[in-house]
């Protein structure tokens, strides 16, 4: 399945985990919540309506965080995030995220762009995978 | 012009208000014209301040708990609402 066609349904979408290893990201996160109008027969969704999956991103070259620099690699900061934009460019995937947390701080709400340079990006299709 | 809202942040196409008559905290999306859906498009989400987490985390038009990423979370004035 080719997630980059759905990249726009993922605004207003959740991150939920993040695990990094070595030279691989995986990113645990669903979409907003989709018409079944705006996709193909290609996918399923899970039973609240959302893509949700992990997103792989293998042989990671780069990992560049707007306001930090480059990072070496790309850990939680919040409970969760909320996805602002969401891009597949060729190798280069940008996250615009909003971190945030179960109780309502907007001092802790932090908004960060991070772009992930990766050889091989697949998706994982798991509509039933268990999020908090 | 007498102001209504209150800026409180700006990050990026991102900005949160403060209502000052009601002191309700509104997010305010700026929209892509090059993207598609919810993305494509300006709109508000009403921030929830007793939210409990991601299924409370906003308030829809009728100021009721609603989850992040559903559709009655976007908050579109009804004349900007012009596609179908």
């Amino acid at each position: 399945m080719n997630i980059e066609k759905y990249t726009s349904l993922f605004h207003d979408g959740t991150i939920y985990s993040i695990d990094s290893t070595e030279d691989q990201v995986v990113i645990s996160m669903e979409s907003a919540e989709v018409d079944e109008e705006d996709i193909e027969n290609d996918i399923v969704l899970s039973s609240n309506e959302r893509i949700r999956g992990k997103l792989h991103l293998e042989q990671v070259s780069k990992i560049f965080d707007e306001q930090k620099g480059d990072i070496g690699d790309w850990r939680m900061f919040g409970d969760y995030a909320d996805i602002f934009r969401f891009q597949i460019k060729g190798n280069n995937i940008l996250f615009s995220i909003i971190w945030l947390f179960h109780k309502y701080d907007p001092a802790k709400e932090v908004f960060s762009t991070v772009e992930i340079t990766s050889k091989k990006i697949w998706w994982e299709n798991l509509p039933e995978m268990v999020v908090n | 012009m007498k102001t209504l809202a209150i800026l409180m942040r700006k990050q990026k196409d991102i900005t949160r208000w403060k209502i000052k008559k009601t002191g309700e905290k509104l997010r305010f999306d700026k929209g892509d014209p090059k993207k598609s859906g919810h993305e494509a498009h300006d709109h508000f989400h009403r921030l929830n301040p007793n939210k409990t987490g991601k299924l409370d985390e906003y308030l829809d038009d009728q100021k009721c708990p609603v989850e992040k990423g559903s559709e009655i979370s976007h908050l579109y004035p009804p004349e900007w609402v012009w596609w179908k």
